[in-house]
């Protein structure tokens, strides 16, 4: 066999095909200095295996693993895997599934030998893949399906032996087929793909790995992990922001969240925060303080972020940021149900925002009237109800009552309640809305909108918008100092100062872009987001590590040997935008379907900060127009086209869009 | 003044930067599997997280080099590291037998025992532990160091029950 000789990468992909049980290997040179890794490299991996609109339970679906090109290199932030698959939520306008998590699978992968794994076919029997080294075995989970997935876990643990094995498995929800299932790995997890899992009757991927990853420059790296403990150590003497990555990474996050005036509260009911002295209490009385035990982090990263709770007799989980703002929707002040119902959610695997809001949508609907008990199977649906919370989670999982309808998604359920319920359900794409207010945010909601995926942190201007009323002190707002140099930095980035402000339309296309591409930079590497990703100045966690993507790419060179710069990696971020907007125009995605629900142009904000704010039709599409043409995609229907295709190296992909019809037409 | 590595283990968050460092130094790849220090692990995900960073710390009576059959080990007089002389070692395992602590092994690929050589004094495994999990201490400070790490609980203890009153 061909000897392949990578730095940085493993340079193997590992095949599996669950209805023959064949294992395989397959070189990955070439296109993984195109598209990296991870989220980049599973997009390509991606394309090249599945079928035009395939259905999610085609068993030939292919189910895509893979490491970040720079995960177990050693360099400081460099954890993160990528998990790709056809979505159980399909429809027209969303094909594409994926999550990326951070943790210990990914290092572990590549100490094993691999970059990727395609999954195909579809076992006959529940079982789990187990991955170590050259050794590569599909095993019995008889015994696994049905537990939950810490439970899992210990188990695979201890019958092969090792505690260092890392698991990505999936609870019951994803063995029931529910569409907010995921698959969870240490504690992460994200956008809703376990059902991919579950068709395939696939419990458990574990990994252990002795082999080295080879690396260009081993002595530059140690270098610029010691400047960065470093970094860190100056940092948190003097600023605040840092306190992020130590120490209730959750407090810091909440505080930038109050800071943004943007929370919201119930199915987008009302948004003052600060007028509601319940959450204010919650929140300031550091609700789940006693509890608290320590930091936990990624592999080979010293700056651990999770904060671990361990309450007794309900058990340990991470209590990150999404949960410090989810149960809001809920108009939950228990916040002691909102941590236990996170970590059951955990252990069954599934996607707390998912269905924190399915649950703000059918407490809207109860309150007002729309729909009775007997709908909700007798379940108390008041505002605020924790009994809600956790019968709806149960209910998801195993597929109970009108658990049954929600887990096919909260369209499916909306259609059984009728007509009000498809009025009150604000989603897209199948999957409910993140929570953003994106009536006060359009190029979060232009984002949302051309999102390959929905309801993405990977398609926000979040990290680079600055309020128009920040809070200032109490709760981690913006000085004028800070304001002052972000509004400079905008104007060199993006041409005005208005691309940073949250509730401007001027210069959203330019910002959603470069947070889009420089997401896609991250995810394809494998690097942290609040590592390498730069925000604007002055915001909470701009400070720590990198202030341009030359961070990244100096350190990419140091791994691979391979010369690059912060333009090198912009076109990466696009090339990976524009396969990944490229694989869902194949399955039918188009400029009529980049959209958000109405709710959102129609509706005002009712009260808070940011009262009577509401979208803005024509400035809506203006921005879109203005997105596709800085794309270089086609205007009139948001496809690409062949030439800007073929200038990011992907002459292939046009091919198969003009095959089917869905290449946008050049320029006259 | 000889140093020597000191281990917090509660402070550990078990992140294996230290491993890293430590191939990447040694071996010039990244590949914790020949790593001088390993941290073990005591956890289950939803219960419990508790992780041990575990490496060789020079004995004053080093067992290792008692039962080397071809005086393969001596310690460096500077830093106070045991040290394996590899032309020497023949791979027999018996210095990992003698070891009351797994702190001495026989490398995978070179197949001669590998241990802490504190990096001739400049221990590339503690720059990076932001937790101070390990830390790098003058022989003479060893006790007073681990004594005013551990003081931070009984002042933990003395504001609760300050609270209390």
């Amino acid at each position: 066999m061909e000897i392949i000789l990578v730095q940085g990468w493993a340079g193997k992909t590992l095949q599996v095909d669950l209805s023959t049980g064949k294992v395989s290997t397959a070189p990955w040179r070439d296109e993984a200095k195109l598209f990296l890794g991870a989220r980049g490299g599973n997009a390509w991996l991606f394309f090249k295996h599945s079928k035009v609109n395939q259905d999610p339970y085609d068993p030939d679906a292919p189910l895509i693993f893979g490491a970040g090109a720079l995960a177990g290199t050693g360099l400081i932030g460099t954890s993160r895997m990528e998990a790709t698959a056809v979505s159980a939520a399909k429809t027209e306008a969303h094909s594409y599934g994926n999550v990326g998590m951070g943790g210990s699978w990914a290092p572990e992968l590549k100490f094993a030998g691999y970059d990727n794994i395609v999954i195909r076919g579809k076992s006959e029997k529940p079982v789990y893949l187990w991955v170590y080294n050259d050794e590569v075995e599909i095993r019995d989970a008889g015994e696994l399906w049905g537990k939950g997935t810490f439970k899992t876990e210990a188990l695979i643990r201890e019958e092969l032996d090792d505690p260092d094995i890392h698991v990505a498995s999936i609870g019951p929800a994803g063995e029931n087929l529910a569409v907010q299932a995921t698959i969870e790995q240490g504690y992460r997890s994200g956008t809703p793909i376990g059902a991919s899992m579950g068709g395939k009757r696939l419990k458990s991927v574990a990994v252990r790995g002795t082999k080295p990853v080879s690396v260009h420059d081993p002595e530059r790296i140690l270098e610029l992990n010691r400047e960065l403990v470093e970094q860190y150590k100056e940092a948190r003497k003097t600023t605040e922001g840092v306190s992020i990555t130590r120490n209730r990474g959750t407090d810091a996050y909440l505080q930038g969240f109050l800071a943004a005036d943007a929370g919201v509260v119930g199915n987008y009911e009302s948004h003052a925060w600060r007028e509601r002295p319940e959450v204010m209490r919650a929140y300031e009385e550091n609700y789940l303080g006693e509890y608290y035990e320590k930091e936990i982090g990624c592999f080979g990263c010293p700056f651990p972020c999770q904060p671990l709770y361990n309450v007794p007799g309900v058990g340990a989980n991470i209590w990150r940021c999404y949960p410090t703002y989810w149960p809001w929707k809920l108009w939950m002040t228990d916040l002691k149900s909102a941590y236990s119902s996170t970590r059951m959610m955990t252990d069954l695997g599934m996607d707390s925002k998912e269905i924190a809001t399915s649950i703000s949508w059918l407490m809207h609907l109860y309150h007002d009237g729309k729909i009775s008990d007997e709908d909700l199977d007798g379940v108390d649906f008041e505002r605020g109800s924790s009994e809600a919370l956790f019968e709806t989670v149960r209910k998801i999982a195993y597929r109970e009552g009108f658990g049954q309808a929600l887990a096919d998604g909260p369209v499916t359920l909306a259609k059984h309640l009728g007509e009000d319920a498809m009025r009150y359900l604000y989603q897209n794409q199948g999957l409910t809305m993140r929570t953003f207010e994106f009536r006060a945010e359009p190029g979060t909601a232009l984002g949302e909108a051309i999102s390959a995926r929905g309801n993405s942190l990977r398609a926000t201007t979040y990290h680079v918008v600055l309020w128009d009323k920040p809070a200032k002190g109490t709760y981690g707002g913006v000085s004028d100092e800070d304001s002052t140099a972000s509004y400079a930095w905008s104007r060199k980035m993006f041409g005005t100062d208005k691309a940073i402000k949250a509730t401007a339309y001027e210069g959203k296309p330019q910002a959603l872009i470069y947070e889009m591409n420089g997401a896609a930079i991250a995810d394809s590497m494998g690097y942290c987001a609040t590592m390498i990703r730069p925000a604007r100045t002055g915001a909470p966690g701009a400070q720590l590590g990198s202030t341009s993507y030359g961070f990244a790419a100096e350190r990419f060179t140091a791994a691979t040997g391979i010369p690059m710069d912060e333009a090198g990696l912009f076109t990466i971020g696009e090339r990976v935008c524009s396969l990944e907007r490229a694989i869902v125009v194949r399955d039918g995605k188009s400029r009529e379907t980049d959209i958000i629900p109405e709710f959102f142009f129609d509706v005002p904000i009712p009260d808070g900060p940011q009262k009577g704010k509401k979208l803005d039709r024509d400035k809506f599409e203006e921005m879109k127009d203005e997105y596709y043409r800085l794309r270089r995609w086609d205007v009139n229907t948001g496809m690409p086209r062949r030439s800007t295709l073929e200038g990011l190296g992907m002459k292939e992909v046009a091919d198969v869009l003009e095959k089917q019809g869905r290449l946008g037409p050049e320029e006259a | 003044m000889e140093k020597y590595i000191q281990v917090d283990i509660e402070k550990c968050t078990g992140c294996r930067t230290c491993e890293v460092s430590c191939s990447l130094k040694k071996t010039g790849q990244s590949n914790p599997a020949r790593s001088r220090i390993k941290v073990i692990r005591f956890e289950e995900t939803g219960a419990y997280h508790n992780y041990v960073p575990m490496v060789c710390q020079q004995c004053s009576t080093p067992l290792c080099m008692e039962a080397c059959a071809v005086n393969a080990i001596s310690k460096n007089e500077e830093t106070g590291a045991m040290v394996v002389d590899e032309d020497a070692c023949v791979g027999c395992r018996v210095c990992s037998i003698a070891c009351p602590i797994g702190g001495i092994s026989v490398d995978p690929v070179t197949e001669v025992a590998y241990k802490c050589d504190l990096c001739d004094g400049d221990p590339e495994c503690v720059k990076c532990c932001d937790a101070e999990a390990i830390k790098y201490v003058p022989k003479d400070l060893l006790d007073i160091s681990l004594k005013r790490s551990k003081s931070d609980k009984v002042m933990e203890l003395f504001a609760l029950m300050r609270q209390a009153r």
